[in-house]
């Protein structure tokens, strides 16, 4: 079955751009902020090896690991009494994608040498001054490439949230499939959109390390 | 040369000081005083203990037994945050911040545990470089010094805090030997405005120089405690001799 050019440009703009890609916008800013949110407090918490939250977090991890993304929002869902499918599939996704942050930023406080620490410790510099000032900063940088990668999947997963009726990008081209019937032309553009997203994502990244490293660093770093 | 004076207050006191990894005794009933302007320099072989003796008496390591006395005040738990302002450390690594210039590496504590204000420590930062020949440094970061000019970066850092006495583990044992001198240089300099300092060093021509006293520690205890000169002509100890004779070979 043939699409008209007008069909093409309804599917594209209409549906896709104009209705579902700000959702889907919004559905990454959000779970972004709430992952970071998450990641940072987590990872800081078992990098300092506090213990019991340390192996609390430990098994949140390995929990959001191992069941698959769609179960983890299926069941908030589930539980959720109050909240729109999108402020639910916000939440899902930061705990999902938080949990990964999380192990992200931990394995880069303990790859900072103990040296500093030690050096910290002898001049009796308070923790939070030490995170705060030395150490985040330093793990930023080192986990860069690690948190950027896992942005790309935080915003391949928001399309997740389509199981429970949110109306972003996958959902609306769900829909439109009803209307249109011709999957390589719908999930075509849809996919079009995620991977120029995605890409574009990388390509900031890229020019956000530079800045990172150098805001860090000082120039000449290699 | 300072020699020993039993008249000068003991600043730090070991007693029966016993620290273990596991089961592993690193330090085994150590006993030592140190007085004002003495400079005591450890040396012994590896895996003598020498980093944990100076680990322990900054609080790094906790100790299993004995006690430690900073100025007639036994250090616990409790106090020896505070007691560590006074207690400076510079280790064979550096150990600078790396994301932090070196004005920001000497200040940071100053102004968050002195609660100096920022300009008077930046000024008191500037004195310090000017004295070690590195004032064009305050804006680097560490990954563009050499290993000299870092190490005494570190040493300024430590000088910061206004310590009492300052404790060296091996200043110089990562350095390239054009860059040894520096360092020694430095601390010959903390020497002659008479700072209490603790040594750990394999520079024996140096140690010679500077030292009041050497200590030689051998598998968990202080085997010999001498002034410098009884030290390296009349002691009759087979380790030490032996210890000796590789070391200055
Ligand atoms: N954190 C630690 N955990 C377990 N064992 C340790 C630890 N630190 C030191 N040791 C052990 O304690 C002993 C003494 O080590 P230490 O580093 O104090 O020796 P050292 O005299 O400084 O040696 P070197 O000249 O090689 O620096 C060694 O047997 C070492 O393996
Ligand atoms: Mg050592």
């Amino acid at each position: 079955m043939g699409l008209s050019l007008h069909d093409h440009f309804t599917i594209f703009f209409t549906i896709l751009i104009k209705s579902g890609l700000p959702l889907t916008l919004k559905l990454v800013l959000g779970s972004f902020l709430g992952a970071c949110a998450i990641g940072l407090a987590g990872g800081v918490i078992r990098g300092l090896k506090i213990p019991v939250l340390d192996q609390i977090l430990g098994l949140y991890a390995q929990l959001c690991r191992g069941i698959p993304d769609m179960l983890v929002l299926l069941f908030f869902y589930a539980v959720m009494v109050y909240g729109s499918t999108y402020s639910i599939s916000v939440l899902a996704i930061s705990v999902i994608q938080g949990a990964y942050m999380q192990e992200i930023i931990k394995g880069g406080i303990l790859s900072i040498d103990k040296g500093q620490w030690e050096a910290a410790r002898a001049m009796s510099l308070p923790v939070p001054v030490v995170l705060f000032r030395i150490v985040i900063p330093q793990v930023m940088l080192i986990a860069m490439p690690a948190l950027i990668g896992q942005v790309v999947l935080l915003i391949k997963g928001t399309s997740v949230a389509s199981t429970i009726g949110c109306l972003e990008l996958t959902k609306r081209g769900v829909i439109a499939m009803a209307r249109f019937s011709n999957a390589l032309v719908v999930y075509g553009y849809i996919l079009i959109i995620f991977f120029i997203l995605c890409h574009a994502l990388t390509m900031l990244g890229r020019r956000v390390e530079r800045k990172v490293t150098r805001k860090v660093m000082g120039d000449l770093y290699e | 040369m300072i020699f020993m004076n039993d008249d000068k207050a003991v600043i730090l006191s070991l007693q029966h000081v016993t620290k273990a990894f596991g089961k592993n005794t690193v330090l085994d009933d150590m006993s030592l005083d140190v007085r004002e302007h003495e400079i005591v320099v450890l040396c012994g072989p590896s895996g003598g203990g020498k980093s944990t003796l100076l680990r322990t008496i900054n609080g790094l390591e906790k100790i299993n037994d004995g006690k430690i006395i900073y100025r007639g005040e036994q250090v616990t738990n409790k106090n020896i945050k505070n007691i560590r302002k006074h207690i400076g450390i510079v280790f064979q690594s550096f150990n600078l911040f790396d994301n932090l210039t070196v004005r920001d590496n000497l200040i940071i504590a100053p102004v968050k545990v002195l609660k100096k204000s920022k300009e008077e420590a930046i000024r008191q930062a500037q004195e310090f470089m000017d004295t070690f020949g590195i004032s064009d440094k305050m804006d680097a970061y560490p990954h563009q010094l050499s290993g000299g000019q870092k190490q005494r970066v570190a040493i300024v850092r430590a000088m910061m805090m206004e310590p009492d006495i300052m404790l060296f583990d091996e200043p110089t044992s990562a350095l390239d030997p054009e860059m040894i001198k520096e360092v020694l240089d430095a601390i010959r300099r903390l020497a002659q405005i008479g700072m209490t300092m603790i040594i750990v060093t394999h520079e024996i021509a140096f140690a010679k120089e500077v030292a009041s006293r050497m200590l030689f520690l051998e598998s968990a205890s202080i085997r010999v405690d001498a002034p410098t000169e009884e030290f390296f002509t009349g002691v009759q100890d087979e380790r030490l001799q032996k210890f000796l004779s590789v070391i200055l070979k």
